[in-house]
């Protein structure tokens, strides 16, 4: 059973085997609470808003398609339980026309970011993520935390995927303003040619 | 450990709750009731739709208010008033709703708001170029073939229709008259309209004429000037693509 793939367990869930569901839950459990903790910085009701996403996961189980990957499926009933949940405590503005959504631009490639620099920008994302406004937010969560692809974040977040670009390329630009002028003494570490 | 405990009492939770039949899976039929919901609802969308934006090319081509503009400012101001905005509203107002049933799908959400809402448009005037092509709002606007010649002729009754096709009835219009040419004389055309009456049209050198100014006995046309009694002074002439009237 361990060695399943998640799509093959979801496929006995679906067929009625409630304990596989268990193992499912133990596989996300910890990357969904980080995606929360990330997402909506408000680590108060992080524990109900994450178990609403594995009722909701249960619930809707028979609505995945088991020849598509199960992990976009699951991060996009996280994504509807984190907007619903920032809509009810009105802690993030998301708007309905987004200007990025609105017009094409051109894709931009996904960036090969090395090791170093990934790592520090999630030290960087891990102290500015309050700071960041939401459409931001996101993308560079499920891009640097949870390792996802631009397409994958594009089946989360339901968005074309040249937005999908331009948010993180956008979002890296004033996660780096942002950390200028949180943490100074970084600036000279930029000029000295360390990329954001 | 914490984490563990904490992690366990969450899984362990869902999977009581649901051997319990406290938390039950929704049927596959409740995923694909509410999928082919959504399919409906788009088609039904689309269709109104193509519906409206039809009875607009519908009643533009049977008035001729599609070609007051090429008469000058005076025809841009009359095409402004003349055109069935409450139709054009409600026609942007489909075309919101059709895009965001199109954004349900991977394959709308997956293209710029702009693409997908230029297509939806282009779809809906080709869409409606053909439905006007076809004999839709002539039947449901009780103008069948002959209609012009032999007098009312219903062929199906759609009373909830007749408000809809008051729009496309002539002399709602200030400066545009249309009718058909029955003799064309030195000073112009003597022409029949739909009421069966016999106009003259005088035509001055000053008459604008931007689709040519051949005309024959027959010809269904637009004309655009004032109408003092019997008399059109014509200010522009241009042919109406009315090929239910032609004789």
């Amino acid at each position: 059973m361990e060695e399943l793939n998640d799509e093959d367990i979801a496929r006995r869930v679906q067929g009625g085997d409630i304990e596989a569901f268990a193992l499912l839950a133990e596989r996300y459990e910890k990357k969904i609470t980080r995606y929360a903790k990330k997402f909506l910085s408000q680590p108060d009701d992080i524990k109900d808003i994450v178990q609403d996403v594995f009722i909701k996961a249960y619930v809707n189980i028979k609505s995945f398609d088991a020849k598509r990957k199960f992990s976009p499926w699951i991060y996009r009933i996280a994504h509807n339980e984190f907007v619903n949940a920032l809509k009810k405590k009105k802690a993030g503005r998301i708007s309905f026309i987004d200007f990025d959504v609105l017009f094409p631009v051109p894709v931009s490639k996904e960036a090969a970011d090395g090791n170093v620099e990934r790592n520090e920008l999630r030290r960087q994302l891990d102290s500015c993520l309050e700071k960041l406004p939401v459409k931001y937010r996101e993308p560079l969560v499920l891009y640097y935390f949870e390792e996802m692809s631009y397409r994958e974040i594009a089946e989360v977040m339901h968005l074309p995927l040249s937005t999908v670009g331009i948010r993180l390329q956008r979002g890296k630009s004033l996660l780096k303003k942002i950390a200028l002028e949180k943490f100074p003494e970084t600036a000279a570490l930029a000029g000295a040619g360390q990329k954001i | 450990m914490e984490n563990t405990e904490q992690k366990n009492s969450l899984t362990d939770r869902i999977v009581a709750a649901a051997k319990e039949g406290r938390l039950k899976m929704r049927p596959k039929w409740h995923f694909i009731l509410k999928a082919a919901l959504w399919a409906v609802g788009g088609i039904v969308a689309l269709l109104t739709l193509l519906y409206l934006a039809s009875l607009i090319a519908f009643i533009a081509r049977k008035t001729g208010v599609w070609t007051t503009p090429f008469f000058g400012w005076h025809g841009v101001m009359v095409f402004l008033f003349s055109i069935p905005w409450v139709l054009v509203l409600l026609v942007l107002i489909f075309i919101f709703i059709v895009e965001l049933l199109v954004r349900h799908y991977s394959f709308g959400y997956r293209m710029p708001l702009l693409y997908s809402g230029l297509a939806i448009l282009a779809a809906v005037c080709a869409g409606s170029i053909i439905i006007d092509r076809t004999p839709l709002h002539r039947i449901l606007s009780d103008c069948p073939p002959g209609h012009f010649e032999g007098g009312p002729r219903r062929i199906i009754q759609f009373p909830c229709a007749l408000g809809i096709y008051h729009d496309a009835q002539p002399g709602r219009f200030g400066d545009i008259n249309d009718g058909v040419i029955m003799r064309v004389v030195d000073s112009g055309f003597l022409v029949v309209n739909r009421r069966q009456e016999q106009l003259t049209v005088t035509v001055t050198p000053q008459t604008k004429m931007p689709f040519g100014n051949v005309f024959a006995v027959g010809d269904v046309i637009v004309i655009f000037g004032p109408r003092r009694g019997d008399v059109i002074e014509a200010l522009g002439v241009g042919p109406i693509d009315d090929w239910d009237r032609r004789r």
